[in-house]
């Protein structure tokens, strides 16, 4: 114990020279304005950045792009909130609350939790990752494939359950989702799935593309339906930028069990992370005492999935600093930057280079203590922003999200498919289907495959391997309860007599 | 107000649309097909900045994954054969490519010229899990022999795959194929013991082995290498015919002329040929790259026979 | 997240066939859907003793879907819900036409060009567009967009229409 607050001691020492506060600030405030952005991603702007790396000392370079990577998640969770466009997987869950509460003018304290949110996780899971690393990477390596399926499984589930109304129609959302995550070609075999003969189709559907089409471009057409008249945002005068004592007070638990959450599933390489905002939203939606605001716009809505999903951001760098191994795709560029520099990530790399590993824990909390400095006052000219008379913002984020699409891939097709989706988007919520649960199923979809694929391999084709392991069975039971759970109420609710219909 | 703020943007960048055209002329791309941070995408790097150090021409790197690599492969052999664009790319884009997929959307043999090799990467390491009872690779043939239904390794990509197959074949070592689509993926598999053992490049293998956490029973090819001298190689072995011989190089479309291939080569020579270069590499983990354009359509011929007749005798599918 | 439900003592000869058509009729769009895609599949390998095939977990993912399809169609019958929605044309078709147009012109007519016509077809969408408004407007949006995407971040694509 005393060891590592020596360590983090010489990190602080580290990461608190001029250069790398510098460094760390700027990659802060460019992962935002890169999440902000739609379409330009995280992992884009990383490969665009990592020449300029080559010249700078390695805990600088690793500083600067683990601070756009945090970054990126904050930049994400403002445009789900301010339009509901998720920026990543992880800020679809912090688009259903937090949308809602942009709606009712209460996007500044929306925003504001889910900043203040995110320091306090971020805090929380960098004092983890310092002190409990080692043995945090033993829970790592207890998941194998088997073990990993259950617990997608129990993803798919939580998307469910999260859901309002019918879990049958949930469920049709979830496995239509998946069934969109098989588009492309098949990783084992190469086989072209459900690609009609198109290239662009090959690598599959791009989650910003449907993520954009199916929640942001959806939302401008449900908005201007009516034969065009706005029904729109700001209904209400936008009441007070920050949170109250009270709003606070009632997010003080979200955010300590999502930071919870978050920071042992954030260790889990591959899933792990994804899953941790929809499990904090699933678990506060059962314990709160607000419950019924859940999808209509509760804080804690907001609250929790955001300090879920900070909390695994940082925790996910674990097993690349005590093992070498990268949870996402930013990390493996993080670990070529490191490998340009001359090292080679593996378990030895904290002993050898301390001041590395310590310096970017330490310029972790660092970053997290400069987001927050740099969101909290952006609140307010967000919130100015969404003044703008609808009629003139709309076709705005029309052809800025256009753009945004275009530029992920340099191709015209993929701007079409966000329009499609748009239209989809639009028509599943008429007909009282959720599109949260379907683009949850698409995110889970391959690894789902992958997991469920390589279990029945390595066990010869014999299922129990599910059942025998106990981590798995206690999520496949987990997953089974939440489901019934779910479908109970309305199986006894038939026998009552009347409810009313959600419209 | 809002409005206003807008107008004075306008008025700021409409003064600013005036600009330069970019010269996009004297531009040469390296198409890497796979994410950056790779071993092929880290080569190409290294060279294209040293190019640009070193010409009048800026050489600059985009990367188009897809397919395995294969996506940039089809980009490039459809290209223009004017010089300014090139693929950086490994063998199982292209001689692995030829030799085991039927429905190509390129010929990787016809529709890329090869200008030179870049980097060559050295011996593959098989490792097992440090707690794994087997302590020499003839123990391990025997135990996995013993228990099949529990042998597997981790198949990443042909270019370890095919090498695995071969060993397999030569020494009778049973075990079951299991994908994984990146190492370290695989890596984590080997340490929590799902995987039996895995054959992979340095990068990947050695700091485990120096960890503790692994233990390296082989390495491909003949001799022994530095970082391991106490483990034998597969030629000592028995099985001199275990070698991978992967390397990242660099292709022109089909249709350049052998003179600007020959100019190509000759650039990349150069840089290739400056130490701190060959540094660069090193601590990539890799070796700079000697072969150029005949020498290494004849090295490419060399390597589609051989695995062709592997992927044979072993029976290995690919779609 | 209860299903709630409507539950109506039926009166003589007067109860609808369909009760839910929003359940039935999503149930038959999700049936058709998977019919669709099973017949895309159909052509995919499937298992072979325990290996997964590229068929194999589609058409699993497949079944689960056609099941809960059959179940959306049931509970259309049986439990009465909302009516079909009321689908706009206008705004969402207009906006859809936006989106498209801004796809296909951007890489021959370029940047400029390409926002400043998307940012007019959108406005067609909004009966309360105003169109002197929506020039000035759409013009400082293009002077942005290309300010930001082609002069800031070097996107590659064409500023002006080749000629």
């Amino acid at each position: 114990m005393t060891d590592s607050i020596y360590n983090l001691g010489m990190g602080f020492g580290v990461a608190l020279s001029p250069i790398n506060l510098a460094m760390c600030f700027l990659g802060a405030l460019m992962g935002t304005l890169v999440g902000v952005l739609p379409g330009v991603g995280t992992v884009a702007t990383v490969a665009m950045l990592l020449p300029l790396t080559f010249g700078m000392p390695p805990e600088t370079a690793l500083i600067m792009l683990a601070g756009i990577y945090y970054g990126a998640q904050y930049g994400g969770s403002t445009t789900s909130i301010l339009v509901n466009i998720p920026g990543e997987a992880s800020s679809i869950i912090t688009a259903i609350d937090g949308f809602k509460m942009a709606q009712k003018g209460r996007a500044g304290k929306a925003l504001a939790v889910a900043a203040i949110g995110s320091f306090v996780a971020g805090c929380v899971s960098t004092l983890l990752v310092s002190i409990l690393g080692e043995p945090l990477t033993e829970v790592a390596l207890a998941f194998g494939a088997a073990q990993y399926f259950s617990l997608m499984v129990l993803g798919l589930v939580l998307a469910v359950v999260l859901a309002r109304g019918s879990v049958v129609r949930a469920l049709s959302m979830v496995a239509l989702g998946l069934l969109l995550a098989m588009i492309g070609s098949d990783l084992e075999s190469g086989a072209q799935r459900m690609t009609f003969g198109l290239p662009e189709l090959s690598d599959g559907l791009n989650f910003s593309v449907v993520a954009m089409g199916l929640f942001g471009f959806a939302e401008i057409f449900r908005n201007l339906e009516d034969d065009g008249v706005d029904r729109s945002v700001l209904t209400q005068k936008i009441k007070g930028l920050m949170p109250t004592w009270q709003d606070l007070k009632s997010c003080f638990m979200p955010v300590v069990r999502g930071t919870a959450l978050g920071s042992v599933l954030g260790i889990l390489p591959g899933g792990g992370a994804t899953i941790s905002s929809f499990a904090a939203y699933t678990l506060e939606k059962k314990v709160s005492r607000n419950r019924t605001e859940f999808g209509r716009g509760a804080i804690e809505g907001v609250a929790a999935p955001e300090s879920a999903n900070n909390a695994a951001a940082q925790t996910s760098f674990i097993p690349l600093l005590t093992l070498g191994l990268p949870s996402n795709a930013v990390m493996a560029l993080m670990i070529g930057a490191m490998m340009i520099q001359g090292i080679v990530p593996g378990p030895q790399v904290i002993e050898k280079q301390p001041e590395l590993v310590w310096g970017l824990i330490a310029s972790m909390w660092i970053g997290n203590l400069m987001l927050l400095v740099i969101n909290l006052p952006l609140v307010g000219i967000w919130v100015k922003l969404l003044r703008v008379p609808y009629r003139l913002l709309f076709p705005s984020i029309v052809v800025f999200c256009s753009i945004g699409m275009y530029s992920i891939n340099n191709s015209p097709f993929d701007v079409i498919m966000a329009g499609v989706f748009g239209l989809v988007g639009y028509v599943l919520v008429k007909w009282d289907f959720e599109p949260a649960p379907l683009i949850l199923g698409m995110v889970l979809g391959l690894m789902v495959e992958e997991n469920l694929r390589r279990a029945l391999i390595i066990s010869r084709g014999d299922t129990s391997v599910f059942f025998t392991s106990p981590l798995s069975l206690g999520l496949l039971l987990l997953s089974g309860a939440l489901l019934i759970l779910a479908v109970l109420p309305s199986i006894s609710g038939k026998r009552n007599e009347v409810f009313v219909e959600e419209d | 107000m809002r409005r206003l703020w807008k107008l004075a943007q306008c008025a700021a960048v409409m003064s600013l649309v005036a600009a330069p055209a970019i010269a996009q002329d004297s531009t040469t791309k390296f198409i890497v097909g796979y994410a950056p941070g790779g071993g092929n995408d880290l080569s190409a790097r290294v060279v294209a900045e040293a190019l640009t150090n070193s010409t009048d021409r800026t050489f600059i790197v985009d990367n188009k994954p897809g397919a395995g690599g294969r996506l940039a492969a089809e980009f490039v052999s459809k290209a223009a054969p004017d010089g300014t664009t090139l693929l950086a790319t490994g063998n199982s884009v292209v001689s692995m490519a030829a030799a085991i997929y039927s429905n190509l959307a390129y010929d990787p043999i016809n529709d890329l010229v090869p200008v030179a090799i870049i980097a060559d990467y050295p011996q593959l390491v098989l490792i097992v899990a440090a707690d794994h009872p087997a302590k020499t690779f003839e123990e391990f043939v025997e135990w996995s022999k013993a228990n099949p239904e529990k042998s597997n390794y981790a198949a990443v990509a042909p270019a370890y795959t095919i090498p695995t197959e071969q060993l397999k074949l030569a020494s009778g070592l049973q075990a079951e194929a299991v994908s994984f689509k990146s190492s370290s993926e695989a890596l984590v598999g080997v340490l929590n013991g799902e995987i039996t053992f895995l054959l992979g490049d340095h990068n990947t293998t050695l700091p485990t082995v120096e960890g503790g956490q692994t233990r390296a029973l082989l390495v491909t090819g003949t001799d022994r290498i530095s970082q391991l001298p106490d483990v034998p190689s597969a030629g000592e072995l028995g099985f001199p015919e275990v070698a991978s011989s992967l390397w990242t190089g660099i292709f022109a479309p089909k249709g350049t002329t052998p003179e600007q291939a020959e100019e190509l080569a000759g650039m990349i020579s150069n840089v290739l040929k400056d130490e701190a270069v060959q540094g660069k590499l090193k601590t990539i983990g890799v070796t700079a790259g000697t072969l150029v354009t005949d020498e290494f359509k004849v090295q490419i011929g060399k390597e589609v026979e051989a695995i062709s007749s592997v992927v044979e005798a072993a029976g290995l599918k690919f779609e | 997240m209860l299903e709630a439900t409507v539950k109506q003592r039926a009166a003589p000869g007067s109860r609808p066939l369909i009760a839910s058509p929003r359940n039935f009729w999503g149930g038959i769009a999700l049936l058709v859907v998977s019919l669709t895609a099973l017949w895309l599949v159909s052509g995919l390998s499937g298992m072979r003793g325990y290996t997964f095939g590229a068929g194999t977990m589609p058409r699993l993912i497949i079944g689960l879907l056609i099941a809960l399809s059959i179940g959306l169609i049931g509970m259309g019958l049986v439990i009465k819900g909302a009516s079909l929605p009321r689908l706009a044309l206008r705004g969402p078709l207009m906006l859809f036409a936006a989106i498209i147009f801004f796809a296909v012109a951007l890489s021959s007519l370029g940047i400029v060009l390409t926002s400043f016509f998307t940012y007019l077809i959108a406005g067609l969408a909004s009966k309360e567009t105003r169109w002197g408004e929506a020039v000035i407007a759409g013009a400082c949006m293009t002077v942005f967009c290309t300010a930001l995407f082609y002069y800031g971040l070097s996107l590659p694509f064409p500023l002006w229409p080749s000629l």
